[in-house]
């Protein structure tokens, strides 16, 4: 009897032995190609634990934080306002003992809280639900709901308090609100991508800042525009153009109106990449706008010749105009600035001077007073009304850091309570923010992606030459199940995407090591929202057009009735969920300073808001991908089409919403189409990619 | 004995031991590490003479404990005649340094084992090799005499593995470079000083470990001479010896900012009578210096207060040798690897400047439309720039040249620049010729760049007809 269990588990033993070597050589093997590298461990955890992007793991494995945003303060200085962007909440923070005293759920990514003058009411822009809540702070109650337009960020009350400007991000207008009728009276045209707004100390004026360029002729200089609203007309008055930057996140002014500062990045995509030892890639720092039409503008750089202060995001200006403090929010840092040394400087300097001086690092020891490190990602800024405390939302650490102006040093930091479990994925998601990862701290994956889609920008990585090959940037957000990655599709997965060839041509510096990599993978892999496409199709139901425009997607013969290849249909290179086969393809975009290779075809998911189009970012708007850039019908079978019909069917691109909306529900009438395409080629390419 | 004894003395033995280590190398100032100092024969070394290389005939290694007041220099290479420019290993447990086992032969690279007293020798060249230092991914780089080929002996800087494999040169220029650090972002930071054909004064040179991007990091005054030894500390500051431009046989100690390197230099020993030879700066802030007072026949190692500006404590100080060099053994974090973009096998590299009339050296009214490329004894060409001014150049790669800049008239306008190089498969991009080192690049495409790059040398016929009509895309790849 012994002597059998023992053979029984001899058996056991040399088959599980059998079965494992090859287990393990196909796991290695697998493990090596997801990778591209041959020394990754072999942790089956990194990925299938850390990477699933729905499910019960999933939910097991991840938190939900609260990524304080903005924030605001009660003029009593008693109490503290905090946007928790990711739980969807406004905290009430007692100043004196630090303590949360409550939480108000208000709308999907909320963005900027502002608190009116006698501290009764708040306002908070809910991003992602294209309204604004109305707050009784005494009762810490929803009163209201304001309708915006799409993607309301920044908010300011009027000087009489009676409207409200809602800087509509997504749908680059600002929104007038009645405050006493809950109406909204009329919409502005802003800039590209709007976000920051500031109210003149007079009242008379409101400046709006935006983050992406304005469009451009194909490779030439960028453009970013300041919206100039007359509040008393409630009418642009004027469109102040920032040259070569962008991502202007914040602005404020001084108590005398005698100057706005708005932070900014200064881009150099035009530039072959190849030198980034002297600031070839990007630089960081703040506009200074003069009053008047006939005001200077000026930028200024915050780095230096070698330390980048990357990604700044919220500027705020002491109550005697002397001081602005930036958060750096690619290097953990806040600037403080001498605003009298920044006078004196363009007191004293030609306009050619302050010109060069745009692009000049070593300028900023005339006036950055000192950086002070702060938590993790430092975002919305907010002072004292006495200003004697700075208020800084450290975002990805939950908590908000309090500085003494006068010592400028950190005092303490408010744990607001969030979950003290630092995910895999809220690692790659600090990874992702930060800077520290790139030569001299010079850029973040964030900086080229902001809020993980893309920046608009057309680089120049110069991987072979330069001057060729030239890319636009692709967006990050769910991106988890469409491999291959790049323009090219040389790359496999995020892991392969972000190693050591990254290193080599981008980030220039020391590769990840295998423990961030998988940090960083996994915040990418589990699947980064996209906006909801409530501009275009807020509910799932089409319009009239949009429906038009689906009918000429899934088309399979011209207006003249003859058949269009298969591999010429829309729906054929561009299927849902995620509108890409996820197969190179030529589509004659190739230009004189391309190799000769085919392009990944790129996912069609909220391209509403991603121009400029195709993979060098020539085409400036979807229709121009088919009236400028596709004479020979290679781009799909478009010649036939008239007018109305190519606007249908960019109305309808118009309308996609995320993959996830499609894995779940698609028109009855377009299923056998995918059904044949599928059996076709689509599952047979995913299986070829997902079982290597 | 009970197992509850057991236990107890156990953990008293383990307490012991913590405590012991803690006491050995747990360190806030100056004084409780291990520092290693190179003793050199009084009449050997003088200084003020314009000595190329700190490798001193007849010196010693020693360790010494500074603050054990009665503890007496530990001799580390009794076996060599000459050993010197000692750099600790980024763990704490081993030294690179160069030495001479007989008094003719040549300087080598060896590593010691500071625990076993073990060394072994890491370079095998014919010439001598100075001053190592360690590279992160199991590399080193040191200093090696090049064989006159005519236009003189320069010292230039090799790469090679820790097991002596894989040798690379990495720099490629009529200079006498010395490894002087390597700084905390994986660059390597070089003294270099062009001989040939003119001498030109001493700079700080950064550069990535394979030879490539090099960039100007530090420049002093005219007359000044920065030392061959730098300390880079967690605080961002710089730390190193300077010829005094009044008196070059006096050196000051002077710290800048690594993050406005070129602008941020502290004179910290200004007017403290006598002289100053090397510095290594302790967490503390205070430092530690080789001294040597007015009258005194040699330098000693001495702690000198940062705030009070005067000199302390005498560690080390004897009348027959100079104290040199102290380096402290203690494990410190490595710096970056930075990635490798070379390929070996090609044969050129890429050279591109936005504008050649972007300058701080402009002569008014010239305006340079050309560029002429000089190679060690002739001209690779001249080139008609871009419009915009900007040059977009293949260049054989490990190459010296340099570069002036010319008018319509092929009259020189500025240059010849310092020598420069490309590695094979380098993109190099500069934004002027001698601009304002701290500017960042406008962002505008180089209209160079739209086109194939010019191809270097262009041979006599291509140079008269490339410099007058040369037309952008004539050339390929």
């Amino acid at each position: 009897m012994r002597s059998k269990r023992l053979i029984y588990l001899g058996v056991v033993i040399v088959v599980i032995g059998l079965l494992g070597i090859p287990a393990h050589k196909l796991a290695r093997k697998h493990v090596n190609y997801m990778t591209a590298v041959e020394d990754h461990p072999l942790m089956c955890t990194s990925c299938h634990l850390h990477m699933p992007n729905s499910g019960l793991i999933y939910k097991a494995v991840n938190k939900t934080y609260l990524s304080p945003f903005n924030l605001a303060i009660s003029p009593d200085g008693n109490k503290l306002y905090v946007v928790a962007q990711e739980s969807s909440a406004l905290l009430v923070v007692d100043n004196q003992t630090g303590e949360v005293t409550d939480r108000i759920a208000v709308g999907k990514q909320p963005h900027t809280v502002i608190v009116s003058r006698d501290g009764k009411v708040a306002f908070v822009s809910n991003q992602w639900a294209d309204n604004v809540y109305k707050i009784d702070l005494t009762s810490a109650k929803v009163i209201d709901t304001l309708k915006t337009g799409n993607g309301p960020a920044g908010l300011v009350l009027s000087k009489d308090e009676k409207f409200l400007y809602v800087v509509d991000s997504y749908s680059n207008q600002v929104s007038v609100i009645d405050v006493k009728r809950k109406t909204e009276k009329k919409r502005l045209v802003a800039g590209n991508n709007p976000t920051g707004v500031a109210l003149s100390p007079s009242g008379d004026l409101v400046y709006v800042t935006s983050r992406r360029v304005l469009p451009r002729p194909y490779r030439t200089p960028i453009t970013t525009e300041m919206t100039v609203i007359d509040a008393v007309k409630q009418r642009v008055k004027e469109r102040k153009m920032f040259r070569d930057a962008y991502v202007m996140e914040n602005v404020a002014f001084t108590p005398t109106g005698d100057m706005a500062v708005a932070t900014l990045i200064r881009p150099k995509n035009l530039i072959p990449s190849i030198q980034v030892e002297e600031g070839f890639m990007m630089t960081h720092g703040f506009g200074i706008i003069e009053p008047g039409e006939n005001g200077k503008i000026i930028q200024l750089l915050t780095d230096e010749p070698n330390a980048y202060y990357s990604d700044p995001f919220d500027v705020v200006i002491s109550p005697n105009g002397k001081r602005a403090y930036i958060s750096s929010s690619g290097v953990d840092m806040i600037q403080v600035l001498d605003l009298d040394r920044v006078r004196k400087l363009i007191a004293e300097s030609t306009p050619e001077e302050l010109h060069n001086y745009s692009n000049n690092r070593g300028i900023s020891s005339r006036y950055v007073l000192k950086r002070i490190s702060t938590g993790a990602n430092p975002k919305g800024l907010v002072l004292s009304p006495d200003g004697k405390y700075l208020y800084v939302a450290e975002r990805l650490d939950d908590k908000i850091a309090v500085i003494n102006t006068a010592t400028l040093e950190t005092e303490k930091q408010i744990d607001l309570g969030g979950p003290r479990k630092i995910t895999v994925a809220r690692k790659g998601r600090r990874l992702f923010n930060n800077s520290g990862r790139t030569f001299q701290n010079q850029y973040g994956c964030y900086t080229c992606h902001p809020d993980a889609g893309e920046d608009g920008l057309v680089y120049n990585m110069a991987g072979v030459g330069m001057g060729r090959n030239v890319t636009n940037t692709q967006t990050l957000r769910d991106i988890g199940d469409i491999p291959p990655y790049k323009w090219n599709g040389h790359n496999q997965s995020v892991y392969k995407q972000d190693g050591m060839r990254f290193s080599t041509f981008l980030t220039r510096t020391e590769p990840f090591n295998y423990d961030d990599l998988d940090a960083l993978a996994s915040y990418i892999m589990t699947r980064i929202k996209n906006p909801p496409n409530l501009m275009y199709n807020p509910t799932g139901e089409l319009t009239a057009t949009q429906k038009r425009g689906e009918k000429i997607f899934f088309r399979t013969h011209t207006n003249c009735g003859k058949e269009i290849p298969y591999k010429s249909r829309c729906y054929v290179c561009h299927p849902p969920p995620d509108f890409t086969d996820k197969l190179p393809e030529n589509v004659g975009s190739l230009s004189e300073t391309d190799d000769s290779i085919p392009f990944d075809t790129p996912q069609l998911n909220n391209l509403y808001n991603a121009s400029p189009y195709l993979h060098d970012g020539r085409a400036l708007s979807l229709e121009e991908i088919w009236t400028k850039y596709d004479p020979g019908d290679r781009h799909g079978i478009t010649s036939d089409m008239t007018k109305d019909q190519l606007n249908d069917l960019v109305q309808f691109l118009k309308s996609l919403r995320d993959a996830q909306y499609y894995s779940k529900y698609y028109s009855d009438e377009y299923k056998p189409l995918l059904k044949e395409l599928y059996k076709n080629h689509y599952f047979q390419d995913k299986n070829q990619h997902n079982h290597k | 004995m009970n197992l509850r004894k057991i236990f107890l003395i156990a953990g008293y033995v383990i307490l012991a031991g913590f405590a012991g280590v803690w006491m050995i190398s747990c360190s806030k100032g100056p004084g409780q590490k291990m520092i290693i100092v190179t003793r050199v024969p009084v009449d050997i070394f003088h200084p003020g003479d314009t000595e190329t290389v700190s490798a001193w005939q007849g010196s010693t290694l020693v360790m010494v404990r500074p603050t054990d007041n009665n503890s007496k220099p530990e001799v580390l290479t009794s076996g060599f005649y000459s050993a010197c420019s000692p750099h600790v290993s980024y763990d704490g447990t081993h030294i690179l340094f160069s030495g001479q086992k007989e008094k003719n032969d040549p300087w080598h690279v060896w590593e010691m084992n500071l625990k076993k007293k073990t060394v072994r020798q890491v370079t095998h060249c014919k010439e001598s090799c100075y001053t190592p230092y360690y590279l992160p991914g199991n590399r080193l780089v040191f200093t090696r005499e090049m064989p006159d080929t005519g236009t003189g002996k320069f010292l230039t800087l090799f790469t090679m593995n820790l097991d002596g494999t894989g040798l690379q040169q990495i720099t490629f220029h009529p200079n006498n470079d010395f490894i002087t650090t390597i700084l905390k972002d994986g660059r390597i930071l070089m003294r270099s000083e062009q001989i040939y054909p003119e001498k030109r004064p001493a700079k700080y040179l950064a550069m990535r470990p394979n030879g490539t991007k090099i960039e100007l990091f530090y420049k002093g005054a005219p007359g000044t001479r920065p030392g061959i030894r730098v300390h880079e500390m967690n605080d961002g500051m710089i730390w190193f010896t300077e010829q005094n431009a009044g008196n070059p046989k006096k050196e000051d100690i002077v710290k800048i900012r690594y993050n406005r390197s070129l602008h941020s230099e502290v004179h910290c020993t200004a007017n403290i009578p006598g002289d100053f030879y090397s510095v290594l700066p302790a967490d503390s802030g205070d430092l530690f210096v080789s001294f040597r007072k007015p009258g005194d026949p040699s330098f000693g190692l001495f702690t000198f207060s940062t705030a009070r500006r005067k000199i302390e404590k005498t560690l080390l100080a004897d009348h027959q040798y100079h104290y040199l060099d102290p380096v402290c053994v203690q494990p410190y974090k490595k710096p970056r690897n930075l990635p490798n973009e070379l390929m070996l096998s090609y044969p050129t590299g890429l050279l591109m400047s936005q504008n050649i009339n972007l300058t701080e050296d402009s002569i008014p009214g010239s305006k340079a439309t050309r560029i002429e490329v000089l190679g060690m004894d002739h001209s690779l060409g001249i080139i008609r720039v871009s419009q915009d001014g900007s040059f977009f150049l293949k260049i054989p790669a490990d190459m010296p040249f340099r570069i002036q800049t010319l008018d319509e008239k092929k009259n020189v306008v500025l240059g010849p620049s310092d020598w420069l190089w490309l590695r094979p498969f380098e993109r190099r991009g500069c934004i002027g010729c001698h601009e304002d080192p701290e500017l960042a690049p406008e962002n505008v495409v180089p209209m160079a760049v739209n086109h194939f790059p010019v191809i270097l040398p262009l041979d006599s016929t291509q140079m008269l007809k490339r410099s007058e009509t040369f037309k952008l895309g004539d050339f390929h790849r």
